[in-house]
């Protein structure tokens, strides 16, 4: 049962605040914004996104007796079929997302605090940072399609003004505009989306939708979820438009670890679990979810193996999470998909975060191969990191193995799913634990291959790096598979099953039965330690790959390739175009002239100044218009 | 032997001499400046300038007051005072005035004689005749008369090279026109025999429908081309532009404004009566595709040539060239639909016409050069800066002239298209707003070079401001404001 | 004062002008015309406010200036509020004037040209639409006897159509007068044939001027297109694809030619033909959310393009004669006109949130809805319009300061015009009904029937 009341509203609100209060009252207060003292804008920032969390889990209390909370806020636009009004819609999905969000966001904050300390006029980075968590949570909580646009929308800003923070260089700007372009590209596709869907429901909120779905004719269902489909893989990062995610590292390391690991990219993937009413009953296009996810899950893995930049190589192996979250979508798993997302959002944002510490240990040197040996100078990063690498690579117990292994287990046991799906992602955990053993050895184990002396980051940094690592590991236990439990004779329920359950379509167990699932698990934890395995022994000597290292290293190429085969022939051929247009319309213009001035030039040829011609003219015509007569 | 057998005038009634006094008035005052031009020593202009204004305001009263009763026709036809001709003859007589006032401290300046009143009055007086009158042979008198004065006024400015050329080029070229117009009225009398145009129509539709005797046709066709000759139309505009570029800014502004309109009024009272005869005027016949020709490249000649001018005065030769184009587009109507209304459109477009030349020359001659030259368009750069007054004026004169709104040109023209295009002269209307689109080019470009161009320090007769062109100027700027704003027509007897 | 929910014209003013045409001198305000009312007012506010600055000359020449933008606010005015065909045609004559004076006299170097070009280009568009007024006045007595030229009465006349083939299309007599009407309202608007004059009048006009012009006098092309454009249902139904399709194409040449632009002047103007193209896409794609989306985009171009152009100004202050690529680094210099900027570059490139997405938002649906893949076509404008404008952005305010004069940032009044922008920005953005709901009561015109 639904009812209304305003909190929804006020977790929109409070990072809405915190933003206004960064980019305007203080500025404005202190007179620019360097002279805003660091803290107060540091702690705003922190504590708003923090009563956010807090109030996620008081709406938590709330939503446990199974109603869902609402707020119709105002009237929009209303003209003709179109009528929009922001209601936000506060279920058990969107509570799931929004504490993600919250709970990272907040503990990322606080990082910052740390991270940018010496930076000045940190008012604007918390104010970007705070407008980001506004639209994220507005894209979760609104029930209308466009005013998730208007987050989507809003968050692709947020990352261009975030990995462009520091502006001066030229490299972070084009990084930031490659990426706002990229994800328009995607949204372009989205806003068609969205047009069938207007026009053939003539409503865009998701309640109104989900009723006349089941009427409706797949043939136009699938247009739409394509579309969405391809906006989605704009804003995750999937095959066709993940180049944006690697250039995007040059923002400042918590922008990483927030946006382009926790939650941005997973808009993607949880607009699909939302729109998943919709989404299952066009089956081809989740099967071709699935084959994306899979070739992104292989790409993302091979492309990383070979990174030398530690941020580098996260952003490549949060490519290919990514991949396992849409393979599990695409199998029809909408609530492992949303298990994997949480789990990866903590250990990821570890990562980052981690990396985030080293680097800010090696006075911003993040090239791997000038690292080594921090283990015993950085001892904290380095512990939370292993546990953090640890649940990357799925190894049992931690928080990754439960998540990746229930994937890859509902990737060949679901109806949508097919056994090559399963080997693909087999091979995708394998590649992550060899990317990943090769970039803990690189950075901590071995000797120091730099001058600069390391030094452990402060409490702000470490603690939330602690906080992390226990949610990395326990994370998983929210969703342990019921089999498993008995067997260990540990009958731990499956809470974010349940949870998710009478929102989402139950799992159904495929035919292997729980055996089958216990096998899988035991397959799984073995690919990972081989994973390990391959990775102290390749790595031991040198930090190269031995075979295609240069491929690897060129990223397949594939900007290079969308440079040479999409964008510049578009910018040449559509510059040539309307510049031959122009130039046929200035011709035209020039023509008509030239031929006014030259008629009247002629005509005045007959004005000679001399009478005897304008007589001779004058009985001339005369004279011819009388012969007229004789002749007709 | 009494001289009432000899002379068998039949005793005139009050109200026929009522309506012959402005005529009287203006024989008046054409002798009485001429005496005063002889006589008074120095006083001779003031004397005679005093004296041409009165006369004119004087008959311009007369006009005014109209009829005692109904219409007075004198003579089967040789003077009429109707509703028309009273209209145009206050046309010309404001005109003729617009020319004087332009005059008074040019003329002292320029030195030209003060008889330059007396000839204006006597060639008005011809003016005037000449749009109250169907009979043919006193047309050709007061065409004559009309003419002469003008050859004698052109040439008043003795110093001036161009002017004598001009005077001589047109009264060589007026006589051949005149001596084919008389020929053309001959013919036509031998053909119907008699001299009045309703019963030339009478005689003509009596021959029937198979097509007029050939003898008349050609007596037409020369009475239309000494006609359209006076009027300035294509074939025969040669001598527009060296006439009225040679002429002294007062005179040209007279033959512009007056003249023309004394012409259209004379081929108004032709077309009225002749046009109606079928197998003369209808859709296919000769006449109606000469008409229609000569019209239309009136038009685009005077816009397409004028582009090229340099000189101001040749360049508002051109453009009158062109306005005529469009006047005559009215009568290409009416041959072809015999609808009187369209001539309602004329009569308007002539007042705004009229009002819009005698500012712009009035401003010619307040910017008249010291050495007489004719002012060429780099002259008037900068001129916004030294005169703002008289380059606004001529500014609105222009887009008047050009037809763009909030100015009296706009409404004469557009009144002028509707009722073309309403009469089914839609082809003639698109060639008309073609060719007004090629002149908006060069009434724009003195605007160009006044507004937007620095300073040139030409002496523009900067020290004596003529008090009479002056008040034409305001007078005209306040017309064409006010027209464009609160339109009126002038529907005149239709 | 104005009801919005009342349909109709409201604030009448109605007097007996010129009878032998029929005009009356009619003015009143509906739906449409009181939101473009506002457009030209808050322009007018936001020259005199904001383009103080820049716009410095002698005090002779500056009541000049003053005075010639006070007509042209008046002439606009005008034409907006006209609901006589007559009036309309004169207010839309007249605002000629001042805009040739304006630029001819307080332009850039090749000033004299641009000024002539422009009063050829549209006087020549506004004679056809004389031509076309006259022939529907004339129609109109033939068909109903009494003579009048008011909007109500002339929208009754029915006009012959034949559609057999294009050349019997255009032959006809709703045909010809939709084809003038089109012309004049097209090269006003402009649409690409006939933008000859857009760029050299924008770059050499002060750029007071231009934001006026490209605000304002753009906007009555686009507005006449919407009054007249109903009263000739058949040949908008015959046509108005191959027109959509014109503007879509439109919307790409201005991004490229804005892509490949020099200065910064160039790139806005160019900026302005593409975002033209998309209201003119709005209204030819029928459909009541297609036409509110287009009166409501004519309102929030007038108020982007108002803004960008005053950012070019402060720009052009700070560094005269600077191409794009001799700015940069001025977000660490002028903050504020920094922050001011992106809202508006934000609110061009039509994020959500911003006024320019709402209006762009209903015009693609609407395109969308009447022709699927004209409307992606148009679509796709989305990804090419951000790429020009954020390297722009880019270009001028990132990157390394490539020049070291000192520059201030923007005073205390171009800070309150550019904040009066912004306002405009979120409030249509955030809130839009507030506009759609006057506008709706008056466009709900259904010019393309449903197929």
């Amino acid at each position: 049962m639904e009812h209304t009341s305003y909190l929804p509203l006020w977790l929109l609100a409070l990072p809405l605040i915190g933003f206004l209060l960064n980019a305007v009252l203080y500025p404005l207060a202190a007179g620019g914004n360097q002279n805003v003292p660091r803290a107060l804008a540091g702690i705003t920032a922190s504590a708003s996104i923090g009563s956010v969390f807090i109030l996620g889990l008081v709406a938590l209390g709330d939503l446990i007796q199974g109603d869902v909370i609402v707020t119709k806020a105002y009237e929009w636009l209303n003209v003709g079929v179109f009528k929009v009004s922001l209601d936000l819609v506060l279920d058990r999905l969107s509570i799931v997302m929004v504490l993600i969000i919250s709970g990272v966001g907040s503990l990322i904050h606080v990082y910052s605090m740390g991270y940018m300390e010496h930076e000045e006029g940190v008012g604007r980075f918390f104010a970007y940072l705070n407008l980001f968590c506004f639209s994220m949570l507005m894209l979760v909580l609104s029930d209308n399609l466009l005013f998730l646009f208007f987050g989507w929308e809003g968050v692709g800003l947020c990352s261009f003004l975030l990995i462009g923070y520091w502006y001066d260089q030229e490299a972070n700007c084009a990084a930031a505009q490659k990426a706002f372009i990229v994800n328009r590209v995607g949204d372009v596709c989205f806003v068609m989306g969205l047009f069938i869907l207007l026009w053939y429901f003539s409503t865009l909120s998701l309640s109104g939708m989900a009723g006349l779905v089941a009427a409706a004719n797949p043939q136009v269902l699938q247009m739409a979820c394509l579309l969405l489909f391809l906006g989605a893989t704009g804003k995750s990062a999937q095959f066709p438009l993940f180049v944006w995610l690697p250039d995007a590292m040059a923002g400042p390391t918590p922008v990483s670890a927030l946006i382009h690991a926790a939650t941005m990219v997973t808009a993607g993937v949880y607009l699909i679990v939302r729109m998943g009413f919709m989404f299952s009953l066009s089956p081809d296009i989740l099967f071709m979810i699935a084959n994306v996810g899979c070739i992104t899950v292989l790409l993302g893995g091979f492309i990383a193996l070979q990174q030398n930049d530690i941020k580098k190589v996260l952003a490549y192996s949060t490519i290919s999470q990514l991949g396992f979250m849409f393979v599990a979508v695409g199998v029809g798993a909408y609530k492992t998909a949303i298990f994997h997302l949480m789990t990866h959002a903590f250990f990821k944002a570890l990562l980052f975060l981690g990396s985030g510490s080293v680097i800010h240990a090696m006075d911003g040197e993040q090239d791997m191969r000038k690292m080594g040996g921090l283990r015993l100078k950085l001892p904290k990063t380095y512990a939370t990191m292993m546990v953090g690498a640890g649940a990357l690579m799925g190894l049992p117990l931690l928080s990754g193995f439960f998540s990746k292994d229930a994937i890859l287990f509902a990737a060949h046991s679901l109806p949508g799913g097919a056994t090559y799906l399963w080997w693909g992602g087999l091979f995708g955990a394998l590649l992550t634990g060899i990317y990943t053993t090769r970039l803990m050895k690189m950075t901590f184990f071995g000797t120091l291959r730099s001058s600069v002396v390391p030094h452990e980051s402060k409490a702000i940094m470490t603690t939330p790096l602690v906080i992390l690592a226990v949610l990395s590991a326990v994370a998983g236990f929210f969703s342990f598979p019921e089999g498993l439990g008995e067997i260990l004779g540990v009958p731990i329920p499956a809470y974010l099953e349940h949870w998710l359950s009478p929102l989402l379509q139950a799992k159904e167990i495929g035919e292997f039965g729980f055996l089958g699932e216990l096998g899988a698990t035991l397959v799984a934890t073995g690919v990972s330690l081989l994973g390990l395995t391959i990775g102290l022994v390749l790595f031991a000597k040198s930090s190269d790959f031995p075979i295609g290292k240069k491929l690897l290293e060129g990223k397949f190429y594939v900007d290079e390739l969308y440079g040479a085969l999409i964008v510049r022939p578009i910018l040449r051929m559509g510059g040539a175009l309307s510049a031959l247009f122009e130039f046929v319309v200035q011709r035209v213009a020039e023509g008509l002239k030239l031929l006014a001035q030259s008629t009247a030039s002629e005509l005045r040829g007959i004005q000679t100044g001399d009478m005897q011609g304008s007589i001779v003219i004058l009985v001339g015509a005369v004279v011819l218009f009388i012969a007229i007569f004789f002749i007709w | 032997m009494s001289l009432v057998k000899t002379f068998p005038l039949s005793l005139l009634t009050f109200s026929e001499l009522w309506s012959l006094v402005p005529m009287l008035i203006l024989l008046g005052t054409a002798v009485g400046c001429m005496l005063a031009a002889a006589f008074a020593r120095q006083g001779a202009y003031l004397v005679s300038q005093v004296l041409f204004v009165g006369g004119l305001l004087a008959a311009l009263v007369f006009l005014f007051v109209g009829p005692l009763g109904q219409n007075v026709t004198l003579l089967n036809g040789v003077f009429i005072s109707d509703h028309m001709s009273r209209f145009f003859a206050v046309l010309i007589l404001l005109g003729t005035l617009g020319a004087g006032l332009m005059n008074i401290g040019y003329g002292e300046k320029h030195h030209i004689l003060p008889e330059f009143y007396s000839l204006m009055t006597l060639s008005a007086m011809g003016g005037v005749l000449l749009v109250s009158t169907t009979e043919l042979v006193s047309a050709f008198i007061a065409i004559e008369l009309l003419s002469l004065g003008t050859y004698v006024l052109i040439g008043l400015r003795r110093h001036n090279a161009s002017s004598s050329e001009a005077s001589l080029k047109y009264f060589i070229m007026g006589g051949v026109a005149s001596a084919v117009f008389l020929y053309g009225v001959s013919l036509l009398y031998g053909a119907t025999g008699s001299l009045s145009t309703s019963a030339m129509k009478s005689a003509l539709e009596l021959s029937g429908v198979t097509g007029l005797p050939l003898m008349s046709k050609v007596g037409v066709a020369m009475l239309g081309a000494g006609l359209l000759f006076k009027l300035g139309a294509v074939p025969f505009q040669v001598w527009v532009p060296d006439v009225y570029g040679g002429a002294s800014s007062p005179v040209t502004g007279y033959m512009i404004t007056a003249v023309k309109v004394a012409a259209f009024g004379l081929f108004l009272r032709v077309a009225s009566d002749l046009f109606h005869v079928p197998s003369l005027m209808s859709e296919g016949s000769i006449f109606y595709k000469f008409l229609w020709i000569v019209a239309a490249l009136s038009m685009v000649l005077g816009s397409l040539v004028g582009l090229m001018q340099t000189e101001l005065k040749r360049l508002f030769a051109y453009s009158t060239i062109a306005h005529t184009g469009y006047v005559l587009m009215t009568f290409v109507v009416f041959g072809a639909s015999k609808s009187q209304a369209v001539f309602g459109s004329m009569t308007t477009y002539l007042v705004y016409y009229l009002i819009a030349n005698l500012g712009i020359f009035a401003s010619l001659t307040l910017l008249s050069r010291g050495d007489g030259e004719a002012i060429r368009l780099s002259d008037l750069s900068g001129l916004h800066t030294r005169k703002p007054w008289i380059a606004f004026a001529v500014s609105i004169f222009l887009l008047s002239l050009a037809g763009i709104p909030l100015t009296a040109g706009f409404i004469g023209k557009f009144q002028l298209f509707m009722g073309v295009a309403k009469a089914g002269g839609g082809s003639l209307v698109a060639v008309a707003v073609m060719s007004s689109m090629v002149s908006l080019y060069y009434y724009l470009r003195p605007m160009v070079y006044m507004y937007m161009k620095e300073d040139s320090g030409v002496d523009l007769n900067d020290q004596n401001p003529y008090l009479g062109a002056f008040l034409v100027l305001i007078l005209a700027l306040v017309f064409t404001l006010y027209f464009g704003v609160q339109p009126s027509s002038f529907r005149g007897p239709f | 004062m104005f009801d919005p929910e009342l349909k109709g014209l409201q604030l009448q003013v109605d007097q007996p002008w010129f009878s032998e045409v029929g005009s009356r001198f009619h003015l009143g305000f509906d739906g449409i015309s009181i939101v473009m009312g506002l457009l030209v007012s808050v322009v007018t506010l936001l020259i005199f406010v904001g383009a103080r600055s820049f716009t410095c000359m002698p005090v002779a020449k500056e009541k000049n200036f003053v005075g010639l933008l006070l007509l042209l606010q008046t002439g606009a005015l005008g034409a907006f509020a006209a609901a006589d065909l007559l009036i309309f045609f004169m207010f839309w004559e007249f605002v000629l004037i001042p805009s040739y004076f304006l630029i001819g006299m307080f332009g850039g170097s090749d000033r004299i040209r641009a000024a002539v070009r422009f009063f050829i280009y549209t006087a020549l568009g506004s004679l056809f639409m004389l031509f076309a007024f006259a022939w529907l006045i004339g129609e109109h007595s033939r068909q109903f006897g009494f003579l009048s030229a008011s909007f109500a009465d002339v929208a009754h006349v029915k006009l012959a159509f034949a559609n057999s083939s294009l050349m019997a299309a255009v032959g006809s007599q709703q045909g010809l007068v939709f084809l003038a009407f089109m012309l004049a309202f097209l090269v006003k608007s402009p649409l690409i044939p006939f933008h000859g004059w857009l760029l050299k009048t924008y770059q050499e006009a002060p750029t007071a001027a231009t934001v006026f012009i490209a605000a304002v006098l753009g906007k009555m092309g686009t507005y006449g297109l919407i009054r007249f454009m109903g009263m000739f249902p058949d040949a908008f139904q015959y046509s108005h694809v191959l027109f959509m399709l014109i503007s879509s194409i439109g919307i790409l040449f201005g991004a490229f030619q804005a892509l490949g632009s020099k200065s910064v002047k160039e790139l806005i103007s160019w900026s302005s033909l593409s975002h033209v193209s998309y209201i003119l896409l709005g209204i030819f794609s029928g459909g009541e959310e297609a036409i509110s989306g287009a009166v409501l985009q004519m309102f929030n171009h007038g108020i982007l393009i108002a803004g960008l152009f005053l950012v070019a100004g402060y720009l052009d202050a700070r560094r005269p004669e600077g191409t794009i690529l001799d700015f940069g680094g001025f977000a660490k210099k002028t903050p504020i006109l920094a922050i001011f900027f992106m809202v508006i570059m934000l609110g061009s490139i039509g994020l959500p949130g911003t006024n320019g997405f709402v209006g762009e938002f209903l015009i693609l649906a609407g395109a969308f809805k009447s022709h699927m893949l004209v409307g992606a076509l148009a679509t796709t404008g989305m990804v090419f319009g951000a790429i020009y404008m954020l390297s722009f952005y880019q270009k001028t305010m990132f990157g390394k300061p490539s020049f070291h004069g000192e520059t201030k940032d923007i005073g205390a009044s171009d800070l309150l015009a550019l904040t009066l922008v912004c306002w405009f920005v979120f409030q249509v953005g955030l809130y839009p009904q507030s506009f759609i709901a006057r506008i709706k009561s008056s466009s709900d015109v259904q010019l393309v029937k449903e197929p």
